[in-house]
């Protein structure tokens, strides 16, 4: 649920990146950071392994900037991917605004992107959520990989209602990165302005 | 849906910026902050004489994830939730206290405070910002999310990551 404060006059949403263990969430919040200018910024911080593994969390605040006298803000999360960090993941979500879920191309992951998405309903079941009540898009990312599954078949396991926008990425050279961000903060404001 | 944590504005504001300062004052702590359970800050306060703080987003989120963590693992023994929230370093140190369901107020200390007095005086101002929220609200400034203001997100969306394709 987005957040107002009045006293800074700043509207505060959160956006969770969601999705199985080395799908890329990392990846795309350093590309953000490396790519939104340093005013549009805060720091990034991450709570990782020592082998750079998400262990809590990822966080990267952003300024929108102002509008009618209000900051819009919107703080970017990553939930740890690996399947014995659900208590993590299911911490993160409190509170979530939208979510980009972040899927693997290759063939191998399919079944874990699966999973991961039934994860993320059982856990958003947990504060009364249905996925369907979050705005979110699907990120198809590593599409540079020699054996990546057709998006297609991706979108079929995943979405087969074609109901979510969907990107394809390659998060590491920064392609598809900005365009998922965009959507989904696009979702939660007309959300908002619906609910007003 | 759009929802303050707190009702933190006009003369409810002003009070609990008032018991912030008082806390500081009487603890000889750096810095009050309120901040909600999703890790948002929504007001702080700081000593005159303490050092620029690091960034509020990182703290207030790592602490609003802390505390989570923590509850958990009180969970796990089957406890609601732990009593006290005290970090110390060898300069700096937290106290952290709940506010209802929704909000923490933490204390910033560093070695020139005792913690007693900081725990005492955190533990009186959360009372006091407890009243000061139970007292009859002002009605909530309103915002217009009319068609103009979905118009200038979309030109600030468009500015900070690029126009829209088709």
């Amino acid at each position: 649920m987005s957040t107002i404060n009045f006293s800074a006059r700043e509207i505060n949403f959160k956006i969770v990146y969601y999705g199985p263990g080395l799908s890329g969430k990392t990846t795309n919040l350093k590309q953000i950071y490396d790519q939104v200018p340093a005013e549009s910024k805060g720091e990034m911080v991450s709570l990782a392994t020592e082998d750079e593994r998400t262990l809590f969390f990822d966080f990267l605040p952003l300024d929108l900037g102002k509008v009618n006298g209000f900051k819009t803000r919107f703080h970017l999360y990553t939930v740890p991917g690996q399947v014995f960090y659900n208590s993590s993941r299911k911490l993160i979500l409190r509170s979530v605004d939208g979510v980009v879920f972040v899927a693997d191309s290759s063939p191998a992951r399919l079944r874990a992107n699966a999973e991961s998405l039934r994860n993320l309903r059982e856990n958003l079941k947990e504060y009364n959520l249905r996925l369907s009540d979050v705005p979110h898009v699907i990120q198809i990312n590593k599409r540079d990989l020699p054996d990546a599954l057709d998006a297609d078949m991706i979108r079929q396991v995943l979405d087969p209602e074609r109901k979510a926008q969907v990107f394809e990425a390659v998060a590491s050279e920064f392609q598809g990165v900005f365009e998922p961000l965009r959507a989904v903060a696009t979702l939660v404001l007309e959300k908002l302005a619906q609910k007003a | 849906m759009l929802e303050p944590s707190l009702d933190l504005y006009g003369a409810t504001f002003d009070a609990v910026d008032g018991i912030l300062h008082e806390l500081l004052a009487k603890s000889r702590a750096r810095y009050a902050l309120i901040i909600d359970r999703k890790g948002f800050v929504l007001m702080h306060a700081r000593a005159m004489w303490a050092p620029k703080p690091p960034s509020l987003d990182s703290f207030a989120t790592l602490v609003a994830s802390n505390y989570a963590a923590n509850r958990a693992i009180a969970n796990l023994f089957g406890e609601e939730g732990f009593k006290e929230t005290v970090q110390q370093g060898s300069e700096v140190g937290t106290y952290l206290e709940e506010l209802g369901t929704e909000a923490l107020l933490v204390t910033v200390f560093d070695s020139g405070a005792q913690l007693g007095r900081v725990k005492l005086a955190t533990k009186h101002a959360a009372d006091a910002i407890r009243v000061a929220l139970e007292a009859t609200p002002e009605e909530a400034p309103v915002i217009e999310f009319n068609q103009d203001w979905s118009s200038s997100t979309a030109a600030l969306l468009d500015g900070l990551f690029g126009t829209r394709k088709p």
